[in-house]
This record gives structure tokens, C-alpha cells and sequence, in this order.
């Protein structure tokens, strides 16, 4: 009832920004702004570039919102223009080319997070240091697998939904996310052994 | 079943995605495979870590920012319509004006002139000498013998 609730009055603030309803709109960029900024950064790995790419995602919101339908769910079409907005990104920058197998040798962890750690508590290193781990690992991970993974593990989506915003088959979003799974676990199983 | 299979399976068993059958299949098989509970146990990890990883905080400035953003579009697109609207309306104005202007041209070439030369006429003069020019066929009785006895 309380979900029916809220995309009613989702749709409202939807049909009020679509008429040019400046307030509507805001409220819309206050209820998602968090979740597409979380999503480019761990599309994109960087902070600074994830807000930018949240802020022209809004901007694309804005100018193509009479181009959305009820059909589909909001969040979904934002998700779907992120992630675009995101490949976009990566593909100007090559971000990728940041990443080097250097990073996955014996001492290659220790190497990237001795510089200025050194003010910082223990455990702010550490989950520090992990977050950055997550993040170089996913920027490692193909994209079709990485988008279906954190549509998965972020957004906590069912594998029907995820493949309604993809546009794939339910076997091949299982397919997907096995395989992420896999490539994530060859990345990253040496950083986590301890925990495993 | 091979072990990727399950490991397949307990992808899907770990998004909760498997029938009851398929879930209890899988139970049984976890209890008592070491590799399988290690798989399991790393997906809870990387979930985690992935949820971890994701704690960037609501930003009022980045809000402010985006809202600046969209405004500055707004207007942008607000004064390429009124711009927009300003050249058609001056457009459509300049076509009225130039579509009369052509249409008096036209009637007025169309319309004959009056060429007194080109036509009979008849000159009726009047006692204080002035001169009438009417068209012959327009010449009543009355202007004839006006003309007649006002004559000199």
C-alpha cells in the first residue's frame, strides 16, 4: 500500500516536472541523487567524476523527461541513462588505462595504499583501503558483467527486474551475474583470504 | 552434477532465485561440500564489500549544483524559444506586409487607368468656360442641350 503510495505520488512529481514544475523536479534530484551518484562511483571508480556524471545525468533527465513513459519504472530509465552517461565517461577518459596489472601483484595493495595513509586510524585505512580494492576490482570487470553485478548487490534488483531495465533474458542476467561473480572472486580472492 | 553446476546454482540460491526443491537441493549439497561453502561464504563477502563501497552521503551542495545545472539549461532553452518566437513572429509579420504589398501591386496594374487619350470623348463646356470631359456613351439628352444652350 505504502509502495503504491509513494509511485503514486512519484508519477505526480514526474507528470508536475514534465509540465515545467521546477519544485517537482527538485524533489525528484533529492530522492535519487544519492543512488545515482553511488552508482557512478562504483561505475567509474572516482569521486570527483561520479558527481559530475551525476549532474549531467539530471541535466538528461530534465531535457528528455516527455520522452519517459509509465511504462517502465522510473528508476529503471534513470539507471539505465547513468549507466550510459557512465560508459560515455569511461570511454572520453579510458579510465581503464589507470588500471594496471600492477595492481594485482604480491605487493601490488601495500604499493597503492602506503602514500598518505599514514595520519589515518586503522580502520579508516582499512575500509579505505577496501573500498578502493572494490572499486579497482569492479573497473577491472567487463562492463555487461559489472552493470548486471551492481544492479544485483547495489540495488538489490530480483533477476526479473534486472532483466526488464537491461532488456535481456532472465537466464542470461543469471548467466551475467555468475560469471561477474567469477571474474570479481579471480580479482579479488587474494585481498579477502583472510576473511574467507 | 559438476562442480561449476552448483556453483551456478548457489549464485542463484545466494539471490534467493532457486524453487524450494532447487533450495534444498542445493542445502544438501553445501552441508558437505568445503568448496561450495567457500563460494558461499565469498559471495556474502563481496556482497558486502560492494554495499560497503557504495556509502557516498547525500550532498546538499551537489544538489544545488545539479539544480544551477538544469536552470542554466532552462533559460538557455527559455531564451532560444523567446528568440525563436520573436524571429517567427517578425517573419510572419514581413510576409503579410510583403503579400499586401504585391496584392495592391497587382490590383493596381490589373485596374485600367482612366486614359482620357485612349478613349471618344466629347467635350461639354459650360457658360463660365469649363470644360467637362464625359465618355459618349454616358452622354445624356440633357448634358446635349445643356451644352447647346450654354454655347456662345
Amino acid at each position: 500500500m505504502k509502495g503504491d503510495e509513494e509511485r503514486e505520488y512519484e508519477e505526480q512529481l514526474i507528470s508536475s516536472a514534465k509540465d515545467g514544475n521546477v519544485q517537482a523536479f527538485e524533489a525528484l534530484v533529492r530522492k535519487y541523487q544519492k543512488r545515482v551518484l553511488n552508482l557512478a562511483y562504483l561505475m567509474i571508480g572516482d569521486r570527483d567524476r561520479a558527481e559530475d556524471v551525476t549532474q549531467d545525468v539530471f541535466v538528461k533527465v530534465y531535457k528528455k523527461l516527455h520522452y519517459y513513459s509509465k511504462n517502465t519504472s522510473f528508476y529503471s530509465w534513470l539507471y539505465r541513462l547513468t549507466v550510459n552517461e557512465c560508459i560515455d565517461e569511461l570511454r572520453k577518459r579510458k579510465i581503464r588505462k589507470v588500471f594496471s596489472l600492477d595492481f594485482l601483484a604480491e605487493d601490488g595493495y601495500e604499493r597503492f595504499y602506503s602514500e598518505n595513509t599514514s595520519e589515518l586510524p586503522t580502520t579508516e585505512i582499512y575500509n579505505r583501503e577496501q573500498r578502493e580494492v572494490i572499486q579497482k576490482a569492479l573497473q577491472m570487470i567487463s562492463k555487461e558483467h559489472r552493470e548486471v553485478l551492481l544492479l544485483r548487490e547495489y540495488e538489490n534488483y530480483g533477476y526479473n527486474e534486472i532483466a526488464e531495465t537491461l532488456g535481456i533474458s532472465v537466464q542470461a542476467v543469471k548467466s551475467r551475474i555468475f560469471r561477474a561473480r567469477q571474474e570479481l572472486r579471480v580479482i579479488l580472492h587474494r585481498y579477502f583470504k583472510d576473511m574467507i | 552434477m559438476k562442480h561449476c553446476s552448483f556453483q551456478r546454482l548457489i549464485s542463484s540460491y545466494f539471490d534467493g532465485e532457486l524453487s524450494s526443491a532447487e533450495r534444498l537441493s542445493i542445502e544438501q549439497h553445501v552441508a558437505h561440500c568445503q568448496d561450495c561453502q567457500t563460494f558461499l561464504r565469498e559471495l556474502h563477502i563481496y556482497r558486502h564489500a560492494i554495499q560497503e563501497t557504495a556509502t557516498l552521503k547525500y550532498e546538499p551542495v551537489l544538489t544545488r549544483r545539479i539544480l544551477e545545472k538544469v536552470y542554466e539549461t532552462q533559460h538557455g532553452l527559455t531564451a532560444w524559444i523567446t528568440f525563436e518566437k520573436y524571429v517567427r513572429r517578425t517573419l510572419i509579420a514581413f510576409a503579410i506586409v510583403i503579400v499586401i504589398f504585391f496584392t495592391a501591386l497587382y490590383l493596381m496594374l490589373q485596374k485600367p487607368v482612366n486614359d482620357y487619350s485612349s478613349q471618344q470623348f466629347s467635350v461639354i463646356s459650360d457658360s463660365s468656360a469649363s470644360i467637362f470631359y464625359i465618355p459618349q456613351e454616358e452622354i445624356t439628352k440633357h448634358d446635349i442641350a445643356y451644352a447647346v444652350l450654354t454655347s456662345d
